[in-house]
């Protein structure tokens, strides 16, 4: 047990290899490190954006969204 | 309530407007309430506007306009709004968002959450622009 209510079992043992479940409450947020690392990594440059740079890129996706101007 | 943000000075709003996250935002889970507003000047952007900080806001995207057809699946069903984040660095044509982890509004219930998608189809960091812009030839 992780506190008193995660429950941490091993599932299978083979091969050299062990398998860990994890049993927790709906609002413990279970996740793998990469993808937390990922997601915060992506929030945190997300945070940084300026408002002049979101009006560039809005300048772009409109460009893209008008086909007329493509010859298309 | 008012409220002053660094980058969209004043603002004011109801208290209805205010969105709760209950567990945070990932990286950020201290900051709990915020704002979701329309700025003219940066749309199809909106910002998601932390009225605790006032130099946090993130810059949302609805996805339909990054990959039509993208679908949240069952958390987009019950008339929830599905936003994604936008990552804008300094070179802007490297800007991407993030499919994988939206955010999903309940309207209602004026409650929001940054959840994670299993289908790995959707990528934490999907390019902006690229791909629908192949060079134009003869």
């Amino acid at each position: 047990m992780i506190g008193d209510s995660v429950l941490v079992k091993v599932i299978a043992i083979q091969d050299g290899q062990v398998k860990v479940g994890i049993e927790a409450p709906k609002d413990v947020r279970i996740l793998r490190k990469e993808i937390f690392e990922e997601i915060h990594r992506s929030n945190s440059q997300a945070a940084k954006a300026s408002k002049g740079a979101a009006m560039q890129a809005a300048k772009i996706l409109q460009k893209k969204a008008s086909p007329g101007n493509q010859g298309r | 309530m008012k409220w002053k943000n660094r980058q969209f000075g004043e603002l004011e709003f109801t208290d209805d407007l205010v969105l709760t996250f209950p567990d945070g935002i990932i990286g950020f889970e201290t900051c709990r309430r915020f704002v979701l507003i329309n700025d003219e000047d940066s749309q199809p952007f909106r910002w998601l506007v932390s009225i605790e900080h006032e130099d946090l806001s993130f810059p949302l995207l609805n996805p339909q306009i990054v990959l039509p057809g993208y679908s949240a699946g069952k958390w987009q069903n019950d008339g929830s709004t599905v936003l994604v984040v936008a990552s804008l660095g300094k070179e802007i044509e490297d800007a991407t968002v993030n499919l994988r982890s939206p955010i999903v509004i309940a309207n209602n219930e004026r409650t929001a959450q940054q959840i994670i998608l299993d289908e790995e189809r959707y990528d934490f960091r999907h390019p902006l622009f690229a791909a629908s812009n192949p060079p134009v030839k003869g």
